[in-house]
């Protein structure tokens, strides 16, 4: 599946929408704010017709010392019954300069709908960093290592 | 009796309606201030004035703040004792189990009616070990040292136009101080209500619970049913110290036509324990958001908040968790419904500064919209400065399923009570950390908002 991938400092807007009953939707983003920078990322998913199922996630990795912003809105208008709709976001901070702020949020007009999301925040797992590092891997490939099966 | 008619009772104050420089000094004056109160008044009220209405929350625009009575003055000053409570006032205190409840389970009372505290009492015993539990107008009276070197520490003047009106305006409210190592073990109630038309209730409570001691307060709100809208923009200032636990419970059941705006936040040091429970049922439009700023390492804060929106009604409710110090942790769970046209918004952050490392935060709102005309919403901001934390957000909003619903009625349940049963289960995980007492009282609460919404 394509991922939309941001890799330089600056300011999107993503918008998607589900306008005919039934439709499917996945999308996958990458964050990967490694380059120093500001990063702001606004996802809005509508729900606007009968039956349609929509799926986010976002990951993203923050590191020396950039700023990221990201938001996710999922819309359920009030025609929209029957939706499913779910966005997950991931995201690692790399180093104590860095800063992230989620911002996961739902409106919904619709009652009979199953919609969600989840987002969390934390750094690489020290457990994966020691067992890489036990089988003789430096700790800066390590960490690369970590952060690229992450985003994939 | 109903608690949704007035009480019939003397007033020997009506301010103007309105608010001007004028009714603060006559506030301050009437209540024989000190000086640096007048001060502090004027100033928010500047502050007050300065700043613009939040375009942020719910709608707001029904309320004219120009026609509201700022101070209302029940001729009745404070009663100690339960005999000389004047008849129509102890009716209403006796429909919401006041009396009965202080003599079983409450370690203290204090019930206001509009600007003023009428009746309070507190156990012998504890007025023995210092604890203090006083209106906030007798507390400055007594203790004005702890008041000045406590109010508006929290919650400042300029934190919000409504925080600065209240600073400008307070009346009433409550004063909790536990000394040192005291453990208050029954919890102490206050009742506020609103009972006179187009009336603004600007309570301010402050808790001070010192080293290793603990506290559990909690209040409870009701007003008649008047036709124009009223205000009520308490400001609530916990300070939980070293080791010390706080636990503070609400229930909101405010008249449909009340606009409840309250800003209630607590200090938490060093592995001291603060504690949320918030019931929001009433009102036409509540915006509160209590929050805990962690500041001292291992610091601990919860939030548990059920909301309840009915016809007419917004509940933009949720609550703010602030990390400052290492090794802190907190925990939010919001449950919200929505029916018959209602509103339910979870609005939140959490924030975990650099260098609370170690810090942990989940969040988890769940909501349950019942019908087709009612909305749910979730606006959550999660702010990381910090590294080494771990941050969990999750949040699901769904309806009351046909699957739950035809098994329950294939055992006999009628729909109502099969639908009511599964609301009682999706609130249990909050109901179950409340009181029992206030869990049988929210209960009954979901249950009869449930049952008017019926045909």
């Amino acid at each position: 599946m394509d991922k939309y991938i941001v890799n330089k400092p600056g300011k999107q807007e993503i918008e998607l929408r589900l306008n005919n009953e039934g439709e499917r939707l996945e999308w996958i983003g990458i964050v990967d704010a490694r380059v120093k920078g500001e990063y702001e990322l606004n996802i809005t998913m509508s729900h606007v017709i009968l039956n349609t199922f929509g799926r986010i996630l976002l990951k993203g990795v923050v590191g020396n010392g950039s700023i990221v912003k990201v938001k996710g809105l999922i819309k359920i208008e009030k025609l929209a019954q029957e939706s499913d709709s779910f966005l997950t976001m991931k995201f690692l901070l790399l180093d104590k300069k860095s800063a992230v702020t989620i911002i996961p949020e739902l409106e919904i007009e619709a009652d009979s709908v199953k919609v969600g999301h989840s987002a969390s925040v934390g750094k690489i797992d020290e457990e994966q960093l020691l067992y890489l590092k036990s089988r003789g891997v430096g700790q800066n490939e390590a960490k690369t290592m970590i952060i690229n099966s992450f985003m994939n | 009796m109903d608690i949704s008619k007035a009480d019939k009772i003397d007033y020997s104050y009506i301010g103007e309606r309105g608010l001007g420089e004028e009714l603060i000094r006559e506030i301050s004056i009437m209540k024989k201030e000190p000086k640096w109160m007048l001060e502090k008044r004027l100033a928010a009220y500047r502050i007050y004035l300065s700043k613009p209405i939040p375009k942020w929350g719910g709608d707001i625009s029904p309320l004219h703040f120009e026609n509201i009575y700022y101070y209302l003055k029940p001729a009745i000053t404070e009663k100690k004792s339960w005999n000389e409570v004047p008849k129509s006032v102890k009716n209403t205190f006796e429909k919401i189990g006041v009396p009965q409840a202080e003599r079983k389970m409450l370690a203290g009372v204090k019930g206001q009616y509009d600007s003023e505290v009428i009746y309070g009492s507190l156990k012998e015993n504890l007025t023995k070990k210092g604890v203090l539990f006083l209106s906030m107008d007798e507390a400055l009276k007594l203790y004005p040292k702890i008041i000045k070197e406590y109010f508006g520490t929290v919650v400042p003047a300029g934190d919000n136009k409504l925080a600065a009106l209240n600073t400008a305006v307070w009346s009433g409210g409550s004063f909790v101080y536990v000394p040192k190592g005291v453990d208050v073990g029954l919890p102490l109630q206050a009742y506020f209500r609103i009972n006179s038309e187009s009336a603004g209730q600007f309570e301010r409570t402050l808790i001070v619970v010192e080293e290793g001691a603990s506290v559990h307060y909690i209040e409870g709100c009701s007003a008649p049913s008047f036709s124009s809208a009223s205000l009520h923009a308490a400001v609530v200032e916990v300070i939980v110290k070293k080791k010390a636990k706080v636990a503070y419970t609400t229930v909101q059941n405010w008249y449909k036509n009340i606009y409840n705006l309250v800003t209630k936040r607590a200090w938490v040091e060093e592995e001291g324990e603060m504690r949320w429970v918030d019931g929001n049922l009433g009102s036409a439009l509540t915006m509160k958001y209590p929050s805990c700023v962690l500041a001292g390492k291992g610091a601990k804060a919860e939030m548990l908040s059920i909301a309840w929106a009915g016809k007419g009604q917004h509940q933009d409710t949720g609550a703010k968790m602030i990390h400052l110090a290492p090794n802190t942790t907190s925990q939010i769970i919001s449950k919200s419904i929505s029916k018959s046209g209602g509103r339910t918004s979870y609005r939140g952050m959490v924030q975990i500064n650099r260098g609370a490392i170690g810090a942990r935060s989940k969040v988890v709102c769940d909501a349950l919209i019942l019908d087709e005309q009612s909305r749910s919403d979730t606006y959550p901001v999660n702010k990381v400065f910090e590294d080494d934390v771990i941050l969990e957000h999750e949040a699901v909003v769904s309806k009351v399923s046909e699957e739950q619903l035809n098994y329950l009625m294939s055992r006999g349940l009628s729909e109502h009570e099969a639908e009511a049963m599964v609301v009682n289960g999706f609130l249990e995980p909050v109901m179950k950390e409340v009181p029992m007492e206030y869990a049988v009282e929210m209960n009954r609460l979901v249950g009869l908002e449930m049952e008017g919404s019926i045909g």
